[in-house]
């Protein structure tokens, strides 16, 4: 079950707020590309390597021209972990969707948090009403 | 048989035994560079130093960048602790260290990212396909379950030399959802371990969320610093604590 775990981890760390892309299958990396994109990153990297305390605060209180003209977040955390359900995708849609496999997931991925199982569990049961529901319906179409 | 012979090879089953227990690794340092530029246009830096015993299972990182701070992941729990030492917030997180990189390559086993089941282990991953070409060694683990299909995808493994190179992560319904980069690897005390990890996800509308992982003056199994990595977290909370 830990593997298990460890897999959904891995996974939300590798997909956490993506969704399917027509992307190409290749192992090719770019890492011109790469670089270019963390230039002004790599800047202010040297910058506070050179100058030890250097915090974003103190970059931004000295109106410093590496921190102008790009949004830099300061919450580290989300870099570090991901502190969201597996995939990124709310409980309710894992029991919707997965039903008892999906409210076994967010039962242990949330180390049993209450309420977000019940979130999975009541996606799965409106799943299952809609899912009697259409079923009526179609019966009452034949009969 | 002869005794010396016998003694001889009581020996080297003993020798040989000791040496395969000293190849056991249990600790990692290093200085750590997260550089990350997400599909709305911001950027993340996180600088400062990560800390893992394999024992302790505890990921300490000691931040210096974008704040002077330290967080701690143990047992799907992540601390955050400001620098008077206080602990500023909790939070649940799935992150589990036996998936970390530290941790797979202290263990010998990031050249397949611990997708191969241990012997009494139930396998998640089987290999469906190995191709041989002149880029390296591709492998296709396929879910070994039908029931583990609903949730994962197939990963496609490139290995060089036995080191992992690259992953391509696809979702279940066979789609291309993240590439994982894993380039110049240093050896320290014969420990493998990949400096530059570039992980690419792509977002549904093409846009593309990059995070490279920068790791220098890698140390394996330290033996100072035992408080940072056995860290205590403290039970004064800070007044701007949440949970």
């Amino acid at each position: 079950m830990k593997k298990i775990l460890s897999l959904i981890a891995l996974f939300s760390l590798s997909i956490s707020l993506s969704f399917a892309e027509e992307a190409k299958e290749t192992f090719n990396y770019n890492e011109q590309k790469i670089n270019a994109d963390f230039k002004q990153l790599e800047k202010i990297e040297k910058y506070v390597q050179k100058n030890e305390g250097t915090t974003l605060e103190s970059l931004k209180s000295q109106n410093s021209e590496l921190v102008s003209g790009i949004n830099l977040s300061a919450d580290a955390s989300a870099s570090l972990m991901a502190d969201e359900l597996p995939l990124g995708i709310p409980a309710f849609w894992w029991g919707c969707v997965l039903g008892i496999i999906g409210i076994l997931i967010v039962y242990l991925v949330t180390d049993k948090d209450k309420d977000q199982t019940k979130k999975a569990l009541f996606g799965c049961l409106i799943w299952t009403g809609i899912w009697i529901l259409y079923a009526v319906f179609i019966n009452s179409l034949f009969w | 048989m002869n005794p010396i012979k016998i003694f001889l090879f009581v020996f080297l089953l003993i020798a040989g035994s000791q040496y395969g227990q000293a190849q056991q690794f249990y600790r990692f340092k290093a200085d750590i560079s997260v550089k990350d530029k997400l599909v709305d246009g911001t950027y993340r830096l996180t600088m400062g130093k990560v800390y893992y015993d394999k024992l302790y299972k505890k990921i300490v990182y000691k931040l210096n960048f974008p704040n002077i701070e330290t967080m701690v992941i143990q047992d799907t729990t992540l601390f955050k602790i400001d620098k008077t030492n206080k602990l500023i917030e909790s939070s649940r997180t799935f992150l589990i260290p036996d998936f970390t990189v530290f941790h797979l390559a202290l263990t010998g086993k990031l050249s397949d990212y611990g997708l191969k089941a241990a012997a009494n282990d139930r396998a998640i991953y089987k290999i469906g396909k190995v191709e041989k070409d002149e880029k390296g060694l591709t492998t296709t683990w396929v879910p070994a379950e039908k029931e583990f299909k609903k949730v994962f995808g197939d990963i496609k493994m490139l290995t060089i030399n036995k080191k992992l190179d690259a992953m391509i992560f696809y979702n279940a319904k066979g789609k291309i959802v993240s590439r994982q980069f894993f380039k110049k690897y240093v050896n320290v005390k014969g420990v493998e371990f990949p400096t530059e990890v570039t992980m690419i996800s792509y977002a549904e509308d093409g846009r593309v969320n990059t995070q490279l992982t920068t790791y220098k003056n890698v140390l394996i199994d330290q033996n100072n610093e035992d408080e940072i990595y056995r860290y205590r977290i403290p039970i004064t909370k800070s007044v701007t604590a949440k949970k």
